[in-house]
C-alpha cells in the first residue's frame, strides 16, 4: 500500500470502506487501536509530503519575441508605474498617452517584469511600446499572433510583411510610403483592398491623402462601387480634392449655390458673402452641417468658382461666422494653413473645437507634419480661453497624437487659463500637450497650483524628462512602486 | 524653519504622546539616525515588533511619515525623532536618503501644518514637555506581589493546558467523523465544518490550531479540484499529528517541544526571547528576499519578512520575521523591501528547524549592491534541504527554496521552476508555481537561466525573488 493508495482509500469514508492496515506505513498500528485510522492518515499524508511533484512529460517551446528597443531606466520604471498603476490612476488618459508616445519616439520599451503590472496601459498602447509589449498585451486575444514571428517594430515593416501588421500600422506604413513613393504605395493599397474588411479599407484609402494627386483618380473612382458605404465616402472625400473630377465639381457647385453675394458700404462698395443654411438646420446645428459640406473641397476651388482671391473671399465673409468656419475647413483641406491662421486669428478663434468635433482625419490630416501645421495655424493664443473642459484637452491630445508645436504650447502656458479657478482635471491633459522643451515653463505654472491638482502633471513631467535623458542607463534592477 | 520644542509640543496630539515619545529617546533604540544635510532626517526605531519602524521628517515644515500602526498623528516615533534632532545630543549620520524616504517625498502632498484648533471643542491642556518632569515614577517591585502574580500565572497555565487537552480530543473526534463521512466531498462542507471546529479550538485556547483549521477551506479552493481530496487528507493528518505530538510533548526534545507548543498557540514573548541566553543568535548581513502579507481569520494582518544570510558560504541560512498588526488600524505594507540588506543580529525562536526570528540588534540597512544568488547546489540540492527540514520538523509550513540554474517553463497552462540541464545530466525536478503568481511570474519565461527564491508550501512554489540577466525580479 503506497501513501497514495492509502489516501485514496479515505475518499469514500471509513463507514463504507474499512481501513486496511497493510504495508510499511501501517507497521506498528494495531488493528485494535481506536485511533488507527487517524494515525494511518497522518503517516500517509506525511509520506506524501516527501514525494517529488510529477514533472510534465513535455514543456512548451514558444518562439521568443525579438525586441530591439532599450528598456527604460530604473527611475523611469518607478515613475511610469506610479503614473499608470497608482491608486485611481487612469491607464488611457492624455498623460498615459503622452508617456507611451515619448517611449515610442525614443525607442524605449517597458521593462519585461513590469508588463503584468502595467496591464491596462500595455493593452491600450501596446502598438507603440514595442513588439514585446504588444505581444504581452494581446496574450489570449482572438487573432493574436502565435509565437514571436508575428511581432515586430513598425519600421521593420516592408513590402512583404506590412500586410501582417495591425490595421493602424498598415495605414501608418502606407502613409510613410506615400511621402516618398506615392505610386508604389497606391499599388500596394490596390492589391490589398480586396482582402481587407471595410474598416481597414477605409484606413488605407485615407492614407492616400498624403501625396494625393491626379494619378490616384483611377483607383478612387473604381471604389465608388464598393459594397461598404464608408469606403465609398472615403473615396469621394479624396476625389473631391482632385481638381477636374466630377465629384469635386459637384461639391463646389453645391457650396457656391448656397453662398449669397451682396454689396455693403456707402462710399466704397465691398463684396459680402453669406451662407444660406437649409431651412431645417438650426443655428446650433450649423457647424456639423458646414463641416460635412466644406470638408471635401479646397479653398482655392471655392474662390475660383466665386471669382475672388482667397484673402478677399475671407474678408467678404467676415460677417458670417458659419461661412468663415466653412472656409477654415476648406483651407485645411487644401493645406492653406496661412489662410487658416488668418481666419482663426482675426475672426473665429474657437474654430479648432469644430475641427475636433468632426475629427482631424475627416480633413485629410493623417500625418504628423500635417497635424502639427494645423495646430500651429488653428491654435493661436486667442484660442485657449475657449477651452471648455478637460475632455477637450484630452480630445486635442488624442487627435494630434502628440504634444503641440512649441509656439502653440507657449500660448497655452501663457494663457489666462491658469488663473481661473477649478482647473482640477484639466491640468494633466494640458501637461500632456506641452512639448519637452517647454516643461520648465510648465513647471513654473504648476507650482502655483495646489498639490492635489498638479500632482499627476508633475509626475508626467518628471517621467518625460527622465525618458528623454540620454545619460540614464537602462534598467537592470528591480524597483518597487 | 528648524524644529523646536515648541513646534513639537504644538504638533503632539496629546500629553500621552509626548510621554510615549520620551521613552523612545534612548539612542540604543534607534539603529539608524541620519540626515541629508538639507533639512531631511530619517531613522529606524526598534518597536515591539520583529522589524523596526521607519520614520522620516522634513525639518522645514515638520512633515512626517512613520510605518507604525498608530492612529495618532504624529505618532510617538515621529515626535521622538524630532525631539532627538532638536536636543542635538545624539549624532545624525550624514547620508543619502534611502529609497523608502524618496518614495515618501515623491508622494507628499505639500506642507503639513499643526492642526487648527476646533473653536467648538472644550478647552484642553496643551501638551507640554516640561510637564513630563512632574509625572510619578512606577513603584519598585514588591516581592509578595510578584509571588502572587507568578502563582496566578501558573494557575492560568494549568487551566489552559486542561482546556487544550479537551480541545485536542474534540479535534480528533472531528477528524474521525470526517474520515467516516469520506474526504471526497470534504471541500464542499469544509467552510461550515471548519468554522465550527475553529470556534471550539478558540474556546480551548488553542489559537494556533484554530487559525490552521479556519484557513483550511481557502487552502482547498486554491488547489486544483482533482487534488483537493489529497490536500484535505494531508492537512487533516497533520492536525492529528500535532495533537498527538502535543499530548506526548514530554517525550520530545526541547526544540521540538517548543515547536509543537507554538503550533498549538503558545507564544514566546519578545522580551523573553531576547533574555534567553540559549537562544540561537546569528550575526551578519541579511538580505530581504520577500515580504508576504496575509489577513488571518482572527483579523490580524500577518506580515512576514523573509531573509537570507549573505555570503554564508556553502550553507544557506534563512530567517523569517513575523509581525502582527490589527486589520482595523488600516496599516499595511512592510518596513523592508526586497533587495535591502540589514546588518543585524537575529535571535531565533526555539525550534527543531530554527526559522522564525526577530531583530535583536541592528546596525544598518541599505540597498543591496549587486545580485544575490544562493550557493551552488541547484534545485535538487534545495529539494534535499526541504526534505531534511521536513524530517526534523514534521509540521513544516512554508519552506524557503533557493537555487541557481533554474529556468521557468510552461506546460499545460501552468508554470514550473525547472532545474536547468543543458547537457541533460542530472535529475528531473520541476516544481509547479502557484497559480495565483503565474501572471506576475510569466515574464520569467523569457528571462533565461535564473537564481530563484520561493516558498514551497508542500504543493506549489510561490516565487518571490529572482536574480536574472534582466535584473532583479520580485513578486511584491
Amino acid at each position: 500500500m503506497t501513501p497514495g493508495t492509502i489516501i485514496a482509500g479515505f475518499m469514500l469514508g471509513t463507514a463504507r470502506q474499512l481501513v486496511r492496515l497493510e504495508g510499511p506505513i501501517a507497521d506498528g498500528i494495531a488493528a485494535t487501536d481506536p485511533d488507527a485510522a487517524l494515525r494511518l492518515l497522518a503517516l500517509a499524508g506525511q509520506a506524501l509530503r516527501f514525494e517529488r511533484p510529477i514533472a510534465p512529460a513535455r514543456f512548451d517551446v514558444p518562439a521568443p519575441v525579438a525586441d530591439p528597443r532599450r528598456i527604460v531606466s530604473p527611475r523611469a520604471r518607478r515613475l511610469l508605474r506610479r503614473l499608470v498603476t497608482g491608486k485611481g490612476a487612469p491607464v488611457d488618459d492624455a498623460a498615459a498617452r503622452a508617456a507611451a508616445q515619448a517611449m515610442a519616439r525614443l525607442r524605449l520599451r517597458p521593462h519585461p517584469f513590469d508588463l503584468p503590472r502595467l496591464g491596462g496601459f500595455v493593452r491600450k498602447f501596446g502598438e507603440v511600446l514595442g513588439p514585446a509589449a504588444l505581444a504581452w498585451g494581446q496574450r489570449g486575444e482572438a487573432g493574436a499572433a502565435t509565437g514571436g514571428a508575428g511581432y515586430f517594430e513598425a519600421d521593420e515593416l516592408g513590402p512583404d510583411s506590412w500586410t501582417l501588421a495591425t490595421p493602424a500600422r498598415k495605414a501608418g506604413y502606407i502613409a510613410v510610403q506615400r511621402a516618398t513613393d506615392p505610386a508604389g504605395a497606391r499599388a500596394l493599397v490596390e492589391a490589398q483592398l480586396p482582402v481587407e474588411r471595410a474598416d481597414v479599407r477605409v484606413r488605407l484609402i485615407e492614407a492616400l491623402a498624403i501625396g494625393l494627386g491626379p494619378d490616384d483618380r483611377r483607383l478612387l473612382e473604381s471604389l465608388e462601387g464598393d459594397r461598404a458605404p464608408r469606403v465609398k465616402e472615403a473615396a469621394e472625400r479624396l476625389l473631391a480634392r482632385l481638381p477636374g473630377t466630377v465629384a469635386a465639381a459637384a461639391r463646389v457647385g453645391e457650396i457656391v449655390s448656397r453662398i449669397a453675394t451682396g454689396k455693403a458700404g456707402l462710399l466704397r462698395r465691398r463684396t459680402t458673402l453669406a451662407l444660406q443654411l437649409p431651412a431645417n438646420i438650426r443655428d446650433h446645428q450649423a457647424p456639423p452641417w458646414v463641416a460635412g459640406l466644406f470638408s471635401t473641397v479646397g479653398l482655392g476651388q471655392i474662390a475660383a468658382a466665386l471669382g475672388l482671391d482667397p484673402s478677399d473671399m475671407i474678408d467678404a465673409a467676415k460677417e458670417d461666422r458659419n461661412l468663415l468656419l466653412g472656409l477654415a475647413f476648406a483651407a485645411t483641406v487644401e493645406r492653406r494653413f496661412d489662410m487658416l491662421r488668418a481666419i482663426c486669428v482675426q475672426h473665429v478663434p474657437d474654430a479648432w473645437s469644430y475641427f475636433l468635433a468632426r475629427g482631424l482625419d475627416a480633413f485629410g490630416l493623417v500625418g504628423t507634419d500635417d497635424r502639427m501645421a494645423w495646430a500651429a495655424a488653428a491654435l493661436p493664443p486667442a484660442a485657449w480661453p475657449s477651452l471648455a473642459g478637460s475632455w477637450q484637452a484630452e480630445t486635442l491630445h488624442e487627435q494630434l497624437d502628440g504634444p503641440l508645436p512649441v509656439e502653440a504650447a507657449r500660448g497655452l502656458i501663457d494663457s489666462g487659463l491658469w488663473s481661473q479657478g477649478g482647473m482640477g482635471d484639466w491640468v494633466a491633459p494640458i501637461a500632456a500637450l506641452v512639448p519637452i522643451a517647454l516643461l520648465p515653463a510648465l513647471r513654473a505654472r504648476l507650482a502655483t497650483l495646489p498639490a492635489e491638482v498638479s500632482g499627476r502633471a508633475l509626475l508626467l513631467a518628471d517621467l518625460l524628462v527622465e525618458l528623454d535623458d540620454p545619460a540614464t542607463e537602462p534598467a537592470t534592477e528591480d524597483v518597487r512602486a | 524653519m528648524a524644529l523646536s520644542i515648541e513646534k513639537i509640543e504644538a504638533l503632539a496630539p496629546d500629553q500621552s504622546s509626548l510621554a510615549a515619545a520620551r521613552k523612545l529617546l534612548k539612542p540604543g533604540g534607534w539603529p539608524t539616525l541620519a540626515d541629508d544635510g538639507a533639512g531631511l532626517i530619517w531613522g529606524e526605531c526598534q518597536g515591539s515588533g520583529a522589524t523596526p519602524y521607519r520614520v522620516a521628517v522634513t525639518e522645514v515644515d515638520a512633515g512626517y511619515k512613520c510605518t507604525c500602526p498608530s492612529r495618532k498623528f504624529p505618532c510617538k516615533h515621529a515626535l521622538a525623532l524630532m525631539w532627538l534632532r532638536t536636543e542635538g545630543s545624539v549624532p545624525f549620520v550624514a547620508g543619502v536618503p534611502p529609497q523608502w524616504v524618496e518614495d515618501w517625498l515623491g508622494r507628499r502632498r505639500g506642507p503639513v501644518a499643526a492642526p487648527k484648533p476646533d473653536p467648538d471643542a472644550p478647552p484642553r491642556d496643551a501638551p507640554s514637555i516640561a510637564a513630563l518632569a512632574d509625572e510619578p515614577q512606577p513603584e519598585a517591585n514588591d516581592p509578595a506581589m510578584t509571588a502572587r502574580a507568578e502563582a496566578q500565572r501558573e494557575r492560568n497555565r494549568l487551566q489552559r493546558e486542561a482546556l487544550i487537552a479537551d480541545g485536542l480530543d474534540a479535534l480528533d473526534r472531528w477528524i474521525a467523523d470526517q474520515l467516516e463521512r469520506g474526504l471526497a466531498g470534504f471541500d464542499q462542507r469544509a467552510q461550515i465544518e471548519c468554522a465550527t471546529l475553529a470556534r471550539r479550538l478558540v474556546d480551548a485556547k488553542a489559537g494556533g490550531l484554530a487559525n490552521r483549521v479556519e484557513q483550511l477551506p481557502a487552502l482547498l479552493f486554491a488547489s486544483d479540484e482533482a487534488a483537493r481530496g489529497r490536500v484535505a487528507a494531508q492537512q487533516l493528518g497533520l492536525l492529528h499529528l500535532l495533537a498527538s505530538a502535543y499530548r506526548r510533548q514530554d517525550r520530545l526534545d526541547a526544540a521540538l517541544r517548543a515547536d509543537v507548543r507554538q503550533m498549538i498557540g503558545w507564544t514566546v514573548a519578545r522580551d523573553a526571547l531576547l533574555a534567553d541566553a540559549d537562544a540561537l543568535r546569528i550575526d551578519g548581513q541579511w538580505i530581504v528576499l520577500a515580504t508576504v502579507e496575509e489577513v488571518q481569520p482572527d483579523r490580524l494582518r500577518r506580515i512576514e519578512t523573509w531573509l537570507a544570510l549573505r555570503d554564508a558560504g556553502a550553507a544557506l541560512r534563512f530567517a523569517v520575521l513575523i509581525d502582527f498588526v490589527p486589520v482595523s488600524t488600516g496599516i499595511g505594507g512592510n518596513a523592508f523591501a526586497p533587495g535591502e540588506v540589514i546588518d543585524a543580529t537575529l535571535a531565533f525562536y526555539p525550534s527543531a528547524v530554527p526559522l522564525r526570528a526577530l531583530i535583536a540588534a541592528q546596525r544598518d540597512s541599505r540597498i543591496a549592491d549587486g545580485d544575490w544568488a544562493p550557493p551552488a547546489g541547484g534545485l535538487a540540492g534545495a529539494w534535499a534541504g526541504y526534505q531534511a527540514a521536513l524530517a526534523a520538523r514534521p509540521w513544516l509550513g512554508d519552506w524557503p527554496i533557493a537555487a541557481r540554474d533554474v529556468t521557468i517553463r510552461a506546460a499545460g497552462g501552468r508554470l514550473f521552476a525547472v532545474a536547468d540541464r543543458p547537457d541533460g545530466v542530472g535529475e528531473d525536478l520541476a516544481l509547479p508555481l502557484a497559480a495565483q503568481d503565474a501572471e506576475l511570474a510569466a515574464p520569467l519565461l523569457d528571462a533565461g537561466t535564473i537564481a530563484l527564491f520561493g516558498l514551497w508550501d508542500g504543493q506549489m512554489l510561490k516565487p518571490r525573488f529572482a536574480t536574472t540577466p534582466l535584473g532583479r525580479w520580485t513578486l511584491g
